[in-house]
């Protein structure tokens, strides 16, 4: 059974709290992040929702956001430091319920439940995150409270965490060991720098709303250029080497003939792996023919001209972590789309992205398209949307790890 | 579907992204702006996505394309040397639909017609090409798909990233 704290530990003022969302979803405007771009530059309702704890203390300030008359969503920001991040979500739309009509209909249960005594209700509680109830208390001789769900108006009946999945009541900040609150504090204290950074360097940031046209002008005033900041995307592309500050290290080769994509791709691979070839030679030791290359004769080129130190091998299966997974470890990788083969070098994914949403992520893709013989004049490197193409394969090429 | 002026600011959005995180790719280019956007379509006609320029001194150094539903497909670089800027393309489609008619016309066999050009993408999008289709007697004859690289030729309504196993 949790117990409830008489006084809040490392409280986060409303204004402060309002500040780290302002920052965060601005921050997400201007960096360009899909899902962000429409409504989210409006008003912030200063006046949050207040969000206890099953312990009592105040746990999160829900910030409305609002374009005109229309609620865009909302940001649970953090109230408590211990919670170690300022903003823990930022949700579309509005609220899924209605504050007012959840306190009535807690009330209603809990006159059911106890017909014979006042009751009164408290607060807002998130039982079981993010699952949230209204804290109803009994006056009386013997006080005690109960916690009405505000979906559906049922009693909480189970507690603590260790209870299986489902409507059990725990306290978000008591099952966060107590051995981890020091690093929560050290984190929110370096957004906390973050945020002072930004009060110096892009007033504009806490602006209570923008016109059309300060918008416009405002974009690039609100991109984090401190220090401190929380880097919008990750992203990694392949290096030299794993020590020191090694440099970028991927070439570019347009494909010589139409059909040469995946020749092409092949030595771009074969050269990171410093086995050069000239594209006709990888056409013949991959079999190429009037149409294009086999997924065979791909296999067998990067092991015949590795002299069997690479091997290759293709997976039908693509998928994002695997693609990552290869570049991470520092290796490219082929990547194949209906009837075209590129080669793939690096990958990038957002790091902050609306809940219940898949945050967007690219592949850096070096396409030997369009053809030339001149293999140093075509072709293009681009950041691709991994989820607005059709991936059908990747061809893996690693070095052997047994003896030969 | 989007119309280009809508294709043109999904572009923007994005290229804004790129430059404000300080991406790699554009680093040591001048700044690009979006240009007009140039419509791709399947080789069959049917509309596909917007290829939109980026520019920097007149040239096309990269290009966004955009499906239509605003959606960002690919967003990168079409020319390599940056101390060589003048070297870059003039225009995102690398040629004109001129110098492309102008190709063209000079494979055309004896009682050929050729077709205006269009910019289609031949196989999965991104593999982009002027497609001048040739008449004889009335009837399709070839696809003359027509880059910078060359000209290549085959029977017309052949579509090619259809035989399997095979790239």
């Amino acid at each position: 059974m949790t117990l409830r704290r008489k006084q809040p530990r490392a409280l986060v003022e409303r204004a402060h709290a309002l500040a780290h969302a302002q920052m965060a979803v601005r921050r997400a405007w201007a960096g360009g992040i899909e899902d962000m771009q429409q409504g989210w530059t409006g008003e912030f309702n200063p006046d949050p929702l207040i969000i206890h704890d099953l312990n009592g203390e105040p746990l999160f300030y829900e910030f409305s956001v609002f374009d005109g008359e229309r609620e865009v969503g909302r940001v649970k920001a953090a109230a408590s430091r211990l919670v170690g991040s300022p903003v823990v979500t930022i949700e579309r739309g509005p609220r899924a319920w209605d504050p007012a009509k959840a306190t009535k209909l807690a009330l209603q249960a809990a006159k059911k439940a106890n017909p014979r005594r006042a009751a009164k209700a408290k607060e807002f509680v998130c039982y079981s995150y993010p699952k949230i109830g209204v804290r109803v208390e009994f006056a009386g001789e013997r006080p005690s409270s109960i916690i009405v769900d505000v979906a559906d108006g049922s009693i909480v009946q189970s507690f603590g965490d260790d209870e299986i999945d489902g409507q059990t009541a725990w306290s978000f900040l008591e099952a966060r060991s107590e051995c981890g609150s020091a690093g929560r504090l050290c984190r929110f204290e370096e957004f906390d720098r973050e945020l002072e950074a930004a009060r110096k360097s892009s007033k504009d940031m806490f602006a209570t709303a923008f016109t059309a046209r300060e918008l416009v002008a405002v974009r690039s005033r609100l991109t984090p250029v401190s220090a401190y900041a929380v880097a919008l995307y990750s992203s990694r592309v392949l290096k030299y080497g794993p020590r020191c500050s090694p440099h970028d290290c991927f070439a570019l080769y347009a494909q010589q003939t139409n059909v040469y994509c995946a020749v092409a791709t092949g030595q771009m691979i074969l050269d990171f792996y410093r086995r050069p070839f000239d594209q006709t030679a990888i056409a013949a030791a991959m079999g190429t023919g009037a149409t294009g290359t086999s997924f065979a004769g791909q296999e067998t080129g990067y092991e015949t001209l590795s002299n069997g130190c690479l091997d290759a091998w293709h997976d039908f299966s693509a998928d994002w972590t695997e693609a990552k997974a290869e570049i991470d470890a520092n290796r490219p990788l082929k990547s194949g789309i209906p009837g075209h083969a590129r080669a793939c070098a690096g990958w990038k994914r957002q790091n902050f992205f609306l809940l219940h949403s898949t945050p967007q992520r690219w592949l850096k893709i070096y396409d030997p398209w369009p053809w030339n013989a001149d293999l140093c004049a075509g072709g293009a490197v681009y950041w691709e949307d991994w989820d607005a193409v059709t991936h059908t394969n990747w061809c893996f090429v690693r070095h052997r790890t047994d003896t030969h | 579907m989007i119309d280009a002026q809508a294709a043109r600011e999904a572009a923007a959005g994005a290229l804004a992204s790129l430059l404000a995180e300080r991406d790699a790719l554009f680093a040591s280019w001048p700044e690009p702006v979006v240009g007009a956007p140039v419509k791709v379509t399947r080789v069959t006609g049917a509309h596909s996505y917007w290829l939109v320029p980026l520019e920097a001194a007149n040239r096309a150094i990269g290009a966004a394309r955009i499906d239509s539903a605003s959606r960002v497909l690919t967003i990168g670089l079409i020319c390599r040397e940056t101390r060589r800027i003048e070297d870059c393309p003039r225009v995102v489609t690398l040629l004109t639909a001129e110098e492309a008619a102008a190709k063209a016309r000079a494979v055309l066999e004896p009682g050929e017609e050729a077709l205006p050009p269009r910019f289609v993408h031949d196989g999965p999008p991104g593999r982009e090409a002027w497609l001048v289709e040739t008449r004889r007697e009335g009837r399709p004859a070839r696809w003359i798909m027509v880059t910078p690289g060359g000209t290549t030729a085959r029977r017309a309504g052949e579509e090619i990233g259809r035989e399997p196993g095979v790239e």
